[in-house]
């Protein structure tokens, strides 16, 4: 990731690229897709909306054996972890609008 | 000295991410060119960031891309408000292949919230208004009467030793603002 796109994940545009063009087909063909984050020492709040919030949401935060990140710093896991508290939320919100729908 | 290091390293990363999501909104909305100056001041201990764009303003974004929120009667005062509240982006209507916003728009929500919480200032002028904020205390707003710039400028002024050692402030702010959850979650494990 670093190589890619530097120490600092910035650009929505990036990341939702990556997601669309490169973590989501792969996740499709089930393959296990594994990021290593070593070297990445921040990330904005729309580059994690834009790949990760939107993935696991679509993923439906069931992602053992399909996404796996390796050598997060301690404030990339941080991140990483209010993305998926992020989904939680985002879920719980369509769960809760089905029901009412019903 | 590892500490001062560290603190030293946090502040430089919420400057980096304050900066990261200002010009992440002005190559996604303004379609003009844009410029950043960055000062620090040692005697009263402010790092000032400034981000001005020459584009097509905050109004004229929300209607560009015809946004929901975009109403005629609406001035560039009301989408300055708009434009700082968590979840409004002038582009989350547009929703990406698998039917979800690509845009979640919460970037200037939390750089706002980092600047109050820190005793900073905010700045953020488009078109013929500004909105102004002195760390905690509420929002001002304010016209440039017959002046208008037509881009958008944000100036950001951090306490450097309020902002030291802060970085948690930004997971204060995704939970203050209703982005993730209060209470904790079951989360399953994707780190190695």
């Amino acid at each position: 990731m670093a190589k890619r796109f530097g120490h600092f994940l910035s650009c929505g545009e990036d990341g939702a690229k990556l997601r669309f063009c490169e973590i989501e087909p792969a996740i499709q063909e089930g393959k296990m897709v594994i990021l290593n984050m070593k070297g990445v020492t921040n990330m904005t709040d729309s580059f994690a909306n834009a790949c990760f919030t939107s993935l696991f949401v679509h993923l439906n935060n069931e992602l053992e054996g399909k996404i796996v990140f390796k050598e997060c710093t301690p404030l990339l896991q941080s991140c990483l972890r209010d993305a998926l508290s992020r989904a939680n939320l985002l879920l719980e919100d369509k769960r809760s609008d089905l029901a009412s729908s019903r | 000295m590892v500490g001062d290091q560290n603190r030293e390293l946090e502040l430089f990363q919420i400057l980096e991410y304050a900066l990261g999501e200002i010009i992440n909104n002005c190559c996604q909305h303004s379609y003009g060119s844009g410029f950043v100056s960055a000062q620090y001041y040692p005697r009263d201990g402010f790092v000032r960031l400034a981000i001005a764009d020459n584009g097509i303003g905050i109004r004229e974004s929300f209607r560009q891309s015809g946004s929901p929120h975009f109403h005629d009667k609406l001035s560039d005062r009301d989408f300055l408000e708009i434009a700082i509240e968590p979840e409004i982006s002038s582009k989350n209507h547009i929703r990406g292949p698998y039917g979800d916003p690509v845009n979640a728009g919460v970037g200037l929500s939390i750089v706002e919230y980092l600047i109050a919480n820190t005793y900073g200032y905010f700045f953020l002028s488009s078109g013929h208004s500004w909105v102004f904020r002195d760390g905690e205390k509420d929002r001002e707003y304010g016209n440039f009467g017959d002046l208008s710039f037509p881009g958008v400028t944000c100036s950001l002024a951090f306490r450097r030793g309020e902002a030291y050692a802060k970085y948690c402030l930004i997971q204060e702010a995704r939970k203050e603002l209703g982005l993730i959850s209060q209470k904790p979650n079951k989360q399953p494990n994707i780190f190695q």
